[in-house]
């Protein structure tokens, strides 16, 4: 309760300012207001949760605190705060903040939002147990299946990663991101087909991701399918002409279908685009290779090298170069230092460059 | 040493042929025969060809190793008449039988098309061509034609060879099928010449190389009559710090004599040869010569356990501890044609009685070239048979000692081996390095040379390396907001209540207590006073509850009244003026916060705070005595309002009592709709808050 006395009679109540005056003519008033604090609590809420759209997040935050600071129990500005830490990447803060919310039963995104911030701090366990937790919360909410799916993903779970993702398609079947990344776990267990099919599916609810069509190619070049994975590469670069990596695949599914020109003309693009890929410059390299120049094969081992100095198929390839060149010392340095890191190709190599 | 070469057994003797079939006029259009008809403008230049096609038959009338000699005289008559069959064929036969071979096929394939039965042996000859170009299915099919030629010729060699040449060549289509990575460099000109090398043999270390060579400057100057080459010698070369040979060296009259003297073998220490010696009288023996101090002995038979008197011993190797030979002979008893055997030196040091190495390795058809690697026991060999693609190819074979057998023999491949023969060949101890004699290298100096295999091993794969955006999250992350709205502050939501608090009867303003009570919460929520000078008093009351207020003060009948604010309400003002009672008999107060459920006379807990207020009055004046009347709307019965507002008043004083108020103080009345407040009575259309009016509890003082 709050009391506020003034000598004017005229009574006006100002409602916007948070403070009540009250004007009587020629008397004095008591003017009781009931659950003022409240009221200042909600102004200063609603003042937060518009800097909060107008992105300015500290700001926010200073709002929801003083929120918070009057009325006792705010879950709301508790949520709100929180998600403006989330925005500001303070997310132990965020965290107290929806352990706060959560006393409230009502703060259903409560878990939710911990779960993230969990993630973001690399605690997958604790993030996994809200996802868990938000889920019972609400069974019809996909979000927590989704980036569950994605902490068993990056985890290597791939089975785990599969059923969640399939989970969350069954309450958003639109959900064009959960049908590629379950085809990317597919992926990783060599389940090429199935892969394919969730990569087709995502593109069929949005056709506009290059990145999609690029694992498509992919998984087509894995089975070995290259027109239709030329086909796939070919439609990602026309979404994003920007986009190197895809240029790099294709380069190597014309690669693997011995067209060594049309890899050598994509493997140039990628590095016009991004003249630091080391990879494309190794994969020009074995283009080269296959056209029989070597010295050009070796220039690009050399500068994939240069980009990153551990690479070592780069310093398998060109051993390989340097072998056809009759420099066997040179080929032969190339081979060992590739074994030293680790080539899996040069296991077997026991050269003595001596 | 000399190859014994088979085809000269068959062109020395008269191909019996069944028939010969003339075809049509019009075949014999484009075969323009060197004739004065043709030639009617060009008399002296038909002259001149033809006095050149004269001077190179009169080679290619004689042994086929002097064909080779032809050539330049038909090529001659070829820049003037390039369009006779017969002038293609011999010029093509003679370049077969050259060192340039590859020569052959551009002029055997046009007499072919001049005339297809220019000669008997075309489809042969055009069949060892295309062997040679690794052409095989067009080989096999003019090997064929051939086949058909000969298939009643009575000496079966013919037919037995055509069909070793076919399986050559299938055996050609799968090994050029996955060539071998080497390279294959001529040991160049220090090692090499226009002449004949061939036969190297190596040191462990691959620092010296002996080999045969037929050269001019050969000991003893002496010519092959068959071959119309000098004789053999033996030649060495050292490796220089460069890595390149150095230049060669006949080894002198101590090793080499007047006849062939060929290097077979090098023992492990380089301090024996073996040399293939060709007598006219021994029909080719193995010696052996021993090096003491700088020089090399005169070359001695290594006996009658490995030569023979009357046979061919080519070549032969050392078992690397030196005990055992394996070497080459053509003596009866054996497979067919060379034959690899093996001999073991005894205690006197002699080579024993030798025994032929087997159908394992051996053939019915030549084998040569024989070499035991240092490992000793991978022997390599050169063979007609078994995969060969041509001519003699190198194969290798393994011995196991635990089973006393050797492996299959396996071609080294392509390559190594081409449609020719590849021959003597042997291997550094390292095994990066073989090498061998061929005649159908691109870069030969001429006729047989000898070169270097350097093997690469398997292929090593070119790694290509690709990455992928797999998760969607990570590529393009959903920007997910989560956020409450704002919610509607209560302030807009208040009713405020105000107005003046007088004493009822001289209506002077009074400072009077006021309480404001949340009826459902049965909680005082405040407590303050009206202005003393004034009686103005002022309230908010924000939206969401049931507030009872009650004004008191001492000397006075406290005043009630509620507000009942729903969430919803929309911001209001309300004047009240409240008149205070003074406690006097016949003052009414009516109670606003005494609550019953429907169509019942049960308190509510709602009427907590008014009941305990009336409960205090009651206690605060002892002396006081009440009545508690009931009252309803009008709307219902009045029979039924009139029970129900008994009932209720009756349980007021219930609760009193219950609370310790003596019964006698209390009476209760039920007035039903009988005392109405305003207009609302039976069939009056009123609201439900003018209704409300007349639903009330009143207590009257009846006496204190």
């Amino acid at each position: 309760m709050k009391s506020i006395k003034s000598t004017f009679f005229v009574l006006v109540v100002f409602l916007t300012s948070g403070t009540y005056y009250c004007f009587a003519q020629d008397t004095i008033v008591e003017a009781t207001i009931i659950g003022a604090e409240d009221i200042e609590a909600d102004k200063s809420y609603n003042s937060g949760t518009q800097q909060f759209q107008a992105k300015n997040f500290t700001a926010a935050v200073n709002d929801f605190t003083k929120a918070i600071e009057l009325k006792e129990g705010f879950t709301q500005a508790y949520m709100n705060r929180g998600s403006a830490y989330m925005e500001l990447e303070e997310y132990s803060k965020a965290i107290q903040d929806f352990n706060a919310a959560l006393n409230d039963d009502e703060a259903k995104e409560a878990y939710y939002l911990r779960a993230k911030c969990y993630d973001k701090l690399g605690s997958t366990d604790k993030a996994e147990g809200d996802y868990a937790s938000a889920m019972k919360v609400n069974p019809e909410d996909e979000r927590p299946y989704y980036y569950r799916g994605l902490i068993k993903f990056n985890g290597g779970d791939y089975n785990g990663a599969i059923l969640d993702f399939t989970e969350t398609i069954k309450r958003n079947k639109l959900h064009a991101y959960a049908y590629n990344d379950r085809g990317s776990a597919k992926r990783m267990l060599e389940d090429y087909d199935g892969a394919i099919q969730d990569y087709k599916k995502a593109l069929q609810i949005n056709n506009n991701l290059a990145f999609i069509h690029n694992n498509l190619g992919s998984a087509y070049r894995k089975k070995g399918r290259f027109d239709e994975a030329i086909t796939a590469y070919t439609k990602a670069v026309s979404v994003d002409p920007n986009y190197h990596l895809a240029y790099n695949n294709r380069g190597s599914a014309y690669y693997d279908d011995e067209n060594y020109e049309k890899a050598l003309s994509d493997f140039s693009k990628a590095i016009e685009l991004n003249p630091d890929y080391a990879f494309a410059y190794n994969n020009r390299a074995s283009a080269k290779f296959k056209l029989e120049d070597y010295k050009g094969c070796i220039d690009d081992c050399s500068k994939a090298i240069q980009i990153d100095p551990k690479y070592a198929y780069a310093y398998q390839n060109r051993g390989n170069a340097k072998e056809l060149m009759r420099d066997d010392a040179g080929a032969c340095n190339d081979w060992t230092k590739a074994k030293e890191l680790g080539a899996s190709g040069m296991q077997n190599f026991n050269g003595n460059c001596q | 040493m000399e190859i014994v070469n088979n085809r000269n057994k068959m062109m020395k003797q008269l191909i019996f042929i069944g028939f010969v079939v003339f075809f049509g006029f019009g075949l014999y259009a484009q075969d323009i025969e060197f004739s004065k008809d043709n030639f009617k403008e060009r008399k002296d230049e038909l002259k001149e060809a033809l006095k050149n096609i004269d001077e190179g038959d009169k080679f290619f009338e004689q042994s086929q190793v002097l064909w080779k000699d032809a050539i330049p005289f038909y090529l001659k008559a070829n820049e003037f008449n390039p369009n006779n069959a017969m002038l293609n064929y011999k010029l093509g036969a003679a370049y077969l039988h050259s060192a340039e071979k590859a020569k052959a096929l551009a002029y055997l394939e046009k007499a072919s098309k001049l005339n297809a039965n220019v000669d008997p042996q075309l489809n042969f000859f055009l069949g060892q061509s295309y062997h040679l170009n690794l052409d095989f299915d067009k080989a096999i099919a003019s090997y064929s034609k051939y086949q058909s030629q000969v298939i009643n010729n009575p000496d079966p060699w013919y037919l037995e060879d055509l069909k070793m040449r076919m399986q050559q060549c299938y055996s050609g289509k799968e090994i050029v099928k996955t060539p071998i990575r080497v390279f294959i460099d001529n040991l160049g000109d220090n090692i090499n010449s226009k002449y004949n090398e061939y036969g190297a043999v190596i040191s462990a270390d691959e620092s010296v190389i002996v080999y045969t060579a037929r050269r001019p400057n050969s000991v003893g100057g002496k010519i092959d009559p068959m071959l119309n080459e000098n004789f053999e010698d033996l030649y060495i070369s050292y490796k220089q710090p460069n890595g390149s040979w150095g230049a060669s060296q006949n080894l002198g009259e101590n090793v080499n004599s007047n006849d062939h003297d060929a290097v077979s073998a090098i023992s492990t220490d380089g301090q024996k040869f073996i040399i293939y010696l060709g007598r006219e009288n021994n029909g080719g023996d193995l010696y052996e010569s021993v090096l003491t101090g700088s020089e090399w002995s005169k070359p001695e038979s290594l006996g009658k356990n490995v030569n023979t008197k009357d046979f061919h011993e080519s070549s032969a190797c050392y078992s690397p501890d030196g005990n055992t030979i394996y070497f080459v002979s053509n003596k009866p008893g054996g497979l067919g044609g060379h034959d690899i055997y093996v001999s073991q030196k005894d205690e006197k040091g002699k080579w024993g009685e030798a025994k032929n190495i087997g159908s394992v390795i051996n053939t019915k058809y030549d084998e040569e070239g024989v070499y035991m690697h240092p490992d000793g026991k991978t022997l390599y060999f050169s063979s007609m048979g078994h995969t060969s693609m041509g001519g003699y190819d190198i194969f290798k074979t393994v011995y196991n000692s635990e089973t006393n057998t050797w492996s299959t023999p396996e071609n080294l491949g392509y390559p190594v081996n081409s449609a020719d023969n590849d021959v003597f060949f042997v291997i550094s101890a390292s095994g990066k390095h073989g090498y061998y004699t061929s005649i159908s290298g691109n870069d030969s100096k001429g006729l047989r040379d000898l070169y270097m295999i350097t093997f690469l091993g398997p292929e090593k794969p070119m790694v290509l390396n690709n990455e992928d955006n797999l998760l969607a999250e990570a590529t393009a992350p959903i920007k997910e907001t989560v956020i409450a709205p704002e919610v509607q502050v209560k302030e807009a939501q208040l009713t405020i209540l105000k107005g003046v608090i007088s004493d009822f009867l001289s209506k002077a303003p009074l400072d009077a207590e006021i309480e404001i009570v949340d009826n459902t919460a049965n909680m005082t929520i405040a407590t303050f006073k009206s202005n003393s000078e004034t009686g103005r008093y002022l309230v908010s009351l924000p939206a969401g509850k049931n507030y009872g207020i009650a004004v008191k003060k001492d000397g006075y009948l406290f005043h009630s009244e509620n507000f009942d604010i729903p969430n919803t309400a929309a911001f209001q003002q309300v004047e009240k003026d409240i008149e205070l009672k003074q406690l006097s008999v016949g003052s009414k107060i009516v109670l606003r916060n005494i609550f019953f459920d429907l169509d019942k006379a049960t308190l509510r807990p709602e009427s907590t705070a008014e009941l305990t207020r009336l409960t205090k009055l009651m206690n605060d004046v002892p002396t006081l005595k009440i009545e508690l009347g009931g009252h309803t709307d009008s709307r219902g019965s009045d029979t039924y309002n009139q029970q129900l507002s008994e009932k209720r008043a009756k349980a007021v004083v219930d609760y009193l009592t219950g609370k310790g108020i003596s019964a006698d103080r209390l009476k209760s009345a039920g007035y039903g709709e009988t005392q109405l407040v305003n207009s609302c009575s039976n069939g009056v259309n009123c609201t439900d808050e003018e209704h409300q009016l007349n639903r009330r509890t009143e207590f009257k003082v009846l006496e204190f």
